[in-house]
């Protein structure tokens, strides 16, 4: 077996990081930062809420994972907690491992190995350093550089260093920084002293060694094998396969999760690019060579990211999203340029620049099959799939250019408030989820006027539709009328300073002699004392016109 | 202007459509009645659960009322029935039953397999239209028109249309969608083509228009969303309220004769609920004899067994008076079903020890069917108490029965009277505070964080509202729309019915079947039914109860006395347990009470030393004393300080003369309370003599008492005490008491309406109390093992029991393979009369009992087992028992300590058929065994404490050593002393102790304190933490399982030597870390988080007997 050197990165509370950083990006929660005290991420299993992540504020109070989080409150009534959003610490976990690849080819994400879902607090990464160490001055400045990055980030990390995954992991984990790198050779006695919970076993071997006196990993040495293999059948089968992985004598392969980017087009430099231009001739040759490398194996590119890596040791890239998978070389040109290619820093120079596709979908020869399932298609477009194609790629474009949410389009809204009842997203998002529950029975009109223009009207009280009313100076007769729908106002949200004051209306569909076709409302009603009502005296608006 | 001013609101659903009504059936009559409408029918989904409380309020009201039901079938189609008589009503109900428990009354419906396999969940109701064929004539039915209307519709119209010729009806409601006139023209042509005449309703969901904010967060807790995401799913307008019979006939111009149908209906429909005569089952009667003179002979043969000397005259006054007053009120035939239970209970191969509480041991005639045990001769008894005639109101029986055992009961009461017949009670779980606050604050879509801290604003799970000053401590912002709202909704929404559950034991019998006077559904226990209705809706229908209840004493008394007859000899029953003896009373007075009934709770040890009983009658007070009604009434010091009194004028050869509290002489006679109180030195102290002195000091008529009985009783849901108050407290003062006294007086009414005991059911338990006092005092090792048998009962936990038992001088001894049974048993003890404890496989965590029975029975075959392969090959057990075992330490008697019987069983090849033969006897037959029994050796020995912490993990308790004591050099250093060393130290010195905690309490009556109760090697600690220090550390007084305590020492007052001490705590440290040394001694703390335990949470208040103090073992589970 060939010497390895592997570097094991703890990161300790990684959901409650993730959490943060996916917060502090998208503005929902104010300042994310102000979750100083105690804080946790919670999460419905068959007992209901439970504790699925802590920062240390809680730690400290004693809170633990998997506790119920009505216990928990007892415990620290100022606990604040938000729920877990499912896949958000894998997905920041393997950004963070595209980054790791600075010290290492292969990177593989460690998800914990509680083995029942949720997270361990053992979460972190494994990095295959053989040979790159003295790019940083040797293992331990490495691991000093690695330390520093993430801390300054704000992550609250570990770090071991020996020559197999499970001793990397323990010493990350158990024994303390001035212990944490283990010489070639000499994880045996480095990992002597540690608890046996550092072999990532299950709770119940832990217990089971427990019972029988053997609580460092050094007890285990000395014992016969055959006799401790017996007895660890079932929940401690794993225990001599832990033991033997961690000190070399079995194998175990950091392939099975590495987050490697497969799909990429990469070129190193003998002397470092300096200008933006270089960065564009090496672009549309790696965008050539990307596509090649797609089509090839039948697939279209989702996501594009150019990363220029620096000769001072720093990355810098730029990412495009498609609304339509393609591998046209001239369209992700296009995309990248739009996106800002000129805008990578360049500092001192690149020595490296690839492209990569991270996300990818299949994509057949000719380009039009999957076009009909394509979310996004209007069924007009789908008819011209060259149409289509087109005007994927315009929306690309003004997305990459003018930001995702400057490309809009119309979506139903439920509300019975008429003008509530669409909103506008960007066009990139996927569209919502059809509701089973119906829509109003009566047809709404094409146009609708925001605000309402007031007009003044003569009806019947309490509920009679308008006989004539004048609305732009022009006094209209009704020659026939339906109604009233009443609509009462969506008492739950907070009238902002645009919104009309709420109040219960009245619609009429009529028709006047000419023929043209209105809808009116009645806010407020006669009569009848109304809750929501500030406006006692009923006034009529015209909302929108029928074709 | 049409001038019709009749019109009755026939499509009506109350809350108790759940999460669909938005009003009480209350309110809804109010309104009605407020509006001017001819009648109201009420039809809640599937439901008649809510018509009862319409009714008692519609009779208030003056209003009519139509009883009836909106029929839900599977397809979703909606029908609302009105039945017009007694027999449709019946027809309706035995409907209802069939959709919601599938017992159709038939001869079958005992044979219960058929009806598990397809069992219909609780609260579900399955109907098809197939099913209301059965329905028949007499009735109304009104087919309410879908927001749709589609051929579907029409269709349905027309074949229901042909079951009901003449009586159905289309409903038609105004839906405000803007087509409401063209609607309802086409409605009325459907109708008249299909010959079911347009009805006019206005399908009311709730009585005003302002309810339709709550109505739209009940539908979004239906549908399980938001009110942001709600959409379409809530209704567009406020328009479902109950409206004026003009604004409906403005609406439904041109369809006069809709509306006119209203009338006819409310008209033809006249049956009411006062129909429902209520008859009592007469199975118990032979043939040949009434039940009156059947309830007669049994009563004088009972009293003939109770007073074999002769009954006093006294009793057989009583006797004959209340027979008669029986027979005059007809309830003869309830007591004879009493009888019967208990005596069928009393009559199984071993008997099924019961005993009655409450009010019935008023009753002579109870104590001589053996229903109660409160003996007549020695208790003054007021059957007044227990029957009247000026209240009216039905008898209501409770009896406790063995709670291991209960269910017997239950299934031969369901057994002897069909379930078609007997149906346990409702018990309607309301809308509390926490779950209003979590229920509105999700519909809201306010995030968990608001919801768990406003939920944690209330302690408890009472009260009717959430106070601001609340809100504002837990630093929620009460300014903002959205949580103002969700506290405004909150408040309106409390109280309001959630779902139906069953109530704890209350059976409701009748002569003719069950499932035609109330719907009877399934509940989620299988092989349980009970009826819609709760108690409040029985009472007001004059249906009478028999509740069986479960009472855990009462198991370990019946194994005690079998224990007692099997080893000792003498045969004892609750009955026969030698009365009066003075040791028992020393003991009490000790405070040495724990596993002792009622009496073992620290509120309660307390209290021994300070009233020192010695008598039966002490200790009915005892049980009394301790509750909140006199504890908030202030009566508690009073009483003590009258016994001192008596005490010390008994010492010196004289009576006590207490003087009472009397009116002016113009008012009445000075000792119009002595009458009263005179039993209980002055002081009130029982439910009933607070009412007495309602009626005697402050003039309260029968029915005035009764109105305050009742607020009393129903105090946490409506607050009609307040005018009770003002009522009671003035004419008292009128009359000339003193005020204090009077509000005192009114204030111990109101704690009452919490938890308070009439006399009659203090005596009964205390009859328990006694017993298990003398079981304990006499026989402390067959107690220990009873109390250990009958787990989970009691207060606490096991390692309590054993070590109060070796505190006693009882040998107890850890399980073992080749001593224990199942259950813990008595073993001899050389050269001494007295058994030790061999506690029993059941102690282990995670045995099973057939294990056990295949042990006991391998040893009783071949004698003791010689070694492991020998206990596996014999016993037949699979290696996991085996594992168990050894996990616990209980292969000892196979010279295998735990650490190498651990090692041996997990070495031991698995087991191979199912036939019990282990292929470990082949394999060495073949050489092919390991010898590795050597290997063990290299295993370094356990440490004592290691084994300690083993035996708390297997069997939450260890008879080798104490943990803390393993741990006393180390809180010696830090000053701690130990818990006997507290009880030692003078009055408010400071000191410091340390302990696991074993008990946490905040009593309501407390106003904030906790209690703590700690535990190490020399005894129990007590500890106060002042609310103020609570909150300061408060993770440590929750979460810690061994804690440090620095405080001031304070003996309780006037209680003598030998009374309770607390230590004031000063300031708290969590040593919980500490417990880890003793599991891995001399490993440094890993810096690993603790892991996850499931099933140990500490936090949550929950009873101490479950409280672990040192996690349990998470291997071999």
């Amino acid at each position: 077996m060939t010497l390895k050197r592997i570097v094991s990165v703890w990161l300790r509370d990684w959901p409650i990081t993730a959490w943060t950083w996916a917060n502090a990006r998208s503005d929902v929660r104010a300042d994310p930062e102000s979750v100083s005290g105690p804080f946790a991420l919670v999460e419905r299993d068959s007992r209901g809420l439970v504790l699925a992540a802590l920062n240390p504020a809680a730690k400290a109070l004693g809170l633990r994972l998997g506790q119920a989080h009505a216990d928990a409150c007892a415990l620290a009534p100022s606990l604040k907690s938000e729920r877990l959003k499912p896949g958000q610490a894998q997905d920041a976990l393997r950004r963070l491992a595209l980054w790791a690849q600075r010290y290492g080819p292969l990177v593989a994400l460690d998800e914990g190995f509680s083995g029942q879902g949720g997270y361990s607090g053992m979460e972190g990464l494994w990095i295959e350093t053989t040979g790159a160490d003295h790019l940083f001055g040797g293992e331990a400045a490495l691991l000093a550089d690695l330390t520093a990055r993430l801390t300054r980030a704000g992550v609250a990390v570990q770090v071991g260093l020996a020559g197999t995954p499970g001793a990397a992991w323990a010493l990350a984990r158990f024994a303390g920084p001035n212990a944490a790198l283990a010489a070639s050779g000499a994880e045996e006695s480095a990992l002597a002293p540690l608890p046996v919970e550092a072999l990532r076993l299950a709770p119940a071997a832990v217990q089971l060694l427990g019972r029988f006196g053997l609580r460092r990993i050094g007890d285990l040495y000395a014992l016969p094998r055959a006799g401790l293999a017996r007895r660890f059948r079932g929940e401690g089968r794993q225990v001599m396969q832990r033991l033997d992985q961690a000190l070399g004598r079995l194998p175990e392969p950091l392939t099975g999760e590495t987050a490697a980017v497969t799909h990429y087009a990469h070129r190193v430099f003998a002397e470092p690019i300096l200008h933006t231009e270089g960065v564009a001739q090496w672009g549309a040759l790696l965008a050539l060579e990307l596509c090649a490398k797609l089509d090839s194996e039948g697939l279209g590119a989702r996501q594009i990211v150019l990363t220029g890596f620096r000769n001072d040791g720093g990355a810098t890239w730029c990412s495009a999203a498609l609304g339509l998978a393609s591998r046209d070389p001239d369209h992700l040109i296009r995309l990248l340029r739009e996106r800002g290619w000129a805008r990578l820093e360049l500092g001192f120079g690149l020595d490296a620049l690839r492209l990569s596709a991270p996300v990818t979908e299949p994509l057949s020869a000719s380009q039009s099959d999957g076009l009909a399932d394509h979310v996004s298609l209007g069924r007009e477009e789908a008819a011209d799939p060259e149409t289509h194609r087109a005007m994927a790629a315009l929306i690309d474009r003004l997305t990459a250019r003018l930001g995702e949410t400057a490309v809009l389009r119309p979506i139903c809204r439920e509300s019975w408030t008429p003008e509530r009842a669409e909103r506008l997203v960007p066009y990139a998002a996927p569209p919502p989820t059809a509701s089973s529950s119906k829509a109003p029975a009566q047809p709404r009109p094409i146009l609708l006027f925001t605000p309402p223009e007031p007009i003044e009207a003569l009806a019947e009280a309490p509920d009679g539709a308008p006989a004539r009313f004048t609305w732009r100076r022009v006094s209209r007769r009704v020659a026939r009328a339906s109604g009233p729908e009443r609509l009462a106002p969506e008492w739950w949200r907070r009238p902002s300073a645009r919104d009309r004051p709420a109040a219960v209306r009245d619609y009429y569909r009529l028709e006047d002699e000419e023929g043209g076709r209105y809808w009116v409302f009645r806010e407020g009603l006669y009569g009848a004392p109304d809750p929501d009502h500030e406006n006692p005296t009923p006034s009529w608006w015209m909302h929108g016109l029928f074709p | 202007m049409t001038t019709i001013s009749f019109y009755a609101e026939l499509d009506v659903r109350s809350n108790f459509s759940f999460l669909e009504g938005a009003s009480h059936p209350a309110d809804l009559a109010a309104q009605a009645k407020a509006l001017g409408l001819g009648a109201l029918g009420l039809a809640d989904r599937n439901s008649l659960a809510g018509v009862v409380r319409a009714h008692v309020a519609a009779k208030e009201h003056g209003l009519r009322l139509l009883i009836g039901a909106r029929l839900v079938f599977q397809d979703g189609a909606a029908l609302i029935v009105y039945p017009r008589d007694r027999a449709a009503y019946g027809r309706l109900c035995r409907l209802l039953s069939l959709g919601k428990s599938g017992i159709d009354g038939g001869p079958q419906d005992d044979s219960s397999d058929l009806v598990e396999l397809n069992r219909i969940e609780k609260g579900q109701c399955r109907l098809d239209f197939a099913h209301a064929v059965s329905l028949g004539d007499g009735l109304i039915a009104l087919a309410p028109a879908p927001a749709v209307i589609d051929e579907a519709f029409q269709a349905r119209l027309t074949v229901w249309r042909r079951l009901w010729p003449d009586a159905l009806h289309l409903a038609a409601a105004p839906l405000y969608r803007g087509d409401d006139r063209a609607r309802l023209a086409q409605l009325a042509a459907i109708g008249k083509a299909v010959g079911a005449p347009m009805t006019a309703t206005n399908a009311v969901l709730y009585h005003h228009p302002d309810q339709r904010r709550l109505q739209d967060v009940l539908t979004c807790i239906r549908e399980k969303t938001c009110i942001d995401e709600a959409g379409y799913r809530l209704q567009a307008n406020a328009e479902r309220a109950l409206k004026t019979p003009a604004e409906m006939a403005r609406l439904f111009r041109g369809h006069e004769d809709a509306l006119a149908r209203t009338g006819e209906i409310a008209q033809a429909c006249c049956f009411s609920l006062d129909e429902l005569s209520y008859v009592y089952p007469d199975e118990p009667v032979p043939l040949g004899r009434t039940a009156d003179q059947h309830l007669r002979r049994l009563s004088v043969e009972g009293a003939r067994r109770a007073f074999p000397q002769g009954t006093p005259p006294a009793v057989v006054k009583t006797l004959r008076k209340e027979l008669r007053l029986i027979r005059k009120l007809r309830y003869a035939p309830y007591f004879l079903t009493v009888h019967d239970i208990v005596a069928w209970a009393r009559a199984e191969p071993r008997a099924i020890l019961c005993q009655g509480r409450g009010s019935a041991a008023n009753s002579v005639v109870c104590f001589c069917l053996g229903v109660t045990a409160v003996n007549p001769a020695e208790q003054d008894v007021l059957f007044e108490r227990f029957i009247s005639e000026e209240r009216s109101e039905p008898p209501d029986i409770d009896v406790d029965f063995e709670h291991e055992r209960r269910e017997l009961v239950i299934q031969y009461v369901y057994q002897r009277y069909g379930r078609h017949r007997a149906a346990i009670c409702a018990t309607v779980i309301h809308y509390r505070p926490r779950s209003a606050i979590r229920d509105v604050c999700k519909a809201l879509g306010l995030t968990e964080d608001v919801a768990s801290a406003l939920a944690n604003t209330v302690w408890g799970s009472f009260g009717s509202r959430i106070e601001d000053a609340h809100v504002d401590a837990v630093g929620v912002a009460r300014e903002d729309p959205r949580l103002a709202l969700a506290l405004q909704l909150t408040d309106q929404l409390i109280g309001f019915p959630r779902h139906l559950s069953q109530h704890v034991g209350g059976f409701v019998l009748t002569q003719g079947p069950l499932i035609e006077t109330v719907p009877v559904g399934n509940a989620a226990m299988a092989g349980r039914t009970f009826i819609e209705w709760d108690k409040d809706d029985i009472d007001a229908l004059k249906i009478m109860k028999v509740d069986v209840l479960a009472l855990g004493m009462l198991s370990a008394i019946r194994r005690s006395f079998e224990m007692i007859e099997k080893t000792y000899g003498p045969r004892l029953t609750l009955a026969t347990v030698p009365r009066e003896r003075a040791r028992v009373y020393d003991m009490l007075c000790r405070a040495d009470s724990l596993g002792v009934f009622q009496v073992e709770s620290r509120a309660q040890m307390n209290m021994l030393p300070r009233l020192r009983p010695r008598e039966f009658y002490d200790l009915v007070v005892q049980v009394a004393i301790v509750r909140p009604g006199p504890i908030q009434g202030d009566m508690v010091h009073p009483y003590l300080k009258r016994r001192t009194e008596r005490r010390e004028a008994a010492a010196r050869g004289r009576k006590l003369e207490v003087a009472y509290p009397s009116p002016s002489p113009a008012h009445g006679r000075a000792d119009e309370l002595k009458r009263v109180l005179h039993k209980t030195l002055g002081v009130p102290l029982f439910q009933e003599q607070a009412m007495r002195i309602a009626m005697e000091a402050a003039c309260f008529t029968g029915d005035e008492a009764n109105g305050l009985r009742r607020a009393m009783a129903t105090f946490r849901h409506v607050g009609t005490i307040g005018a009770y108050e003002e009522m009671m407290v003035g004419r008292m003062i009128a009359r000339g008491y003193p005020p204090d006294f009077a509000r005192n007086c009114f204030n111990q009414i109101k704690g009452f309406g919490e938890y308070g005991f009439p006399e009659s059911h203090a005596a009964s338990f205390a009859q328990l109390v006694y017993v298990s006092s003398w079981l304990k005092c006499t026989f402390p090792e067959v107690f220990t093992a009873a109390l250990l048998n009958s787990q989970p009962m009691g207060f606490y936990a096991p390692a309590q029991i054993v070590r109060d038992a070796r505190a006693h001088d009882v040998t107890v001894r850890a399980p073992d393979v080749n001593a224990s049974d199942w259950d813990c048993t008595l073993a001899r003890v050389p050269r001494r009369r007295r058994r030790a404890v061999q506690l029993g496989f059941n102690r282990i965590d995670g045995f099973r009992e057939t294990w056990a029975v295949s042990i006991t029975t391998a040893r009783a075959g071949r004698g003791a087992f010689t070694s492991l392969d020998d206990l596996r090959s014999r016993a037949g057990l699979p290696s996991q028992a085996v594992d168990v075992l050894a996990a616990a330490d209980a292969f000892r008697s196979l010279d295998l300590d735990r650490r190498a019987g651990l090692w041996r069983a997990k070495g031991m090849a698995p087991m191979t058929g199912k036939g019990g033969a282990s292929s470990a006897p082949l394999f060495a037959a073949m050489g092919l065994e390991e010898g590795d029994d050597a290997e063990s050796a290299g295993l370094a020995s356990m440490a004592l404490s290691e084994d300690v912490v083993a035996d708390y993990e297997t069997l939450r308790l260890s008879l080798k050593a104490h943990p803390m004591s393993f741990l006393r050099a180390h809180f010696a250093s830090l000053n701690a002393v130990p818990a006997n060393a507290v009880a030692k130290t003078p009055d408010g010195r400071r000191t410091a102790t340390a302990g696991i905690v074993l008990v946490r309490q905040r009593p309501g009556t407390a106003k904030g304190v906790v209690f703590l109760t700690i535990e190490d090697e020399t005894g129990v600690a007590n500890i106060v933490i002042w609310p103020k220090l609570f909150e300061q550390f408060r993770p440590i007084v929750m979460g810690a399982r061994l804690i440090l305590v620095r405080g001031r020492v304070q003996h309780a007052q006037d209680a003598p030597a030998g009374g309770v001490i607390h230590l004031v705590a000063e300031t708290l440290e969590d040593r919980t870390a500490d417990l880890d040394r003793l599991s891995a001694p001399g490993l440094a703390t890993s810096r690993l988080e603790p892991p996850y335990a499931p099933g140990d949470e500490p936090g949550r208040p929950r009873h101490p007997r479950d409280v672990r103090p040192i996690p349990r073992s998470r291997d071999f589970h």
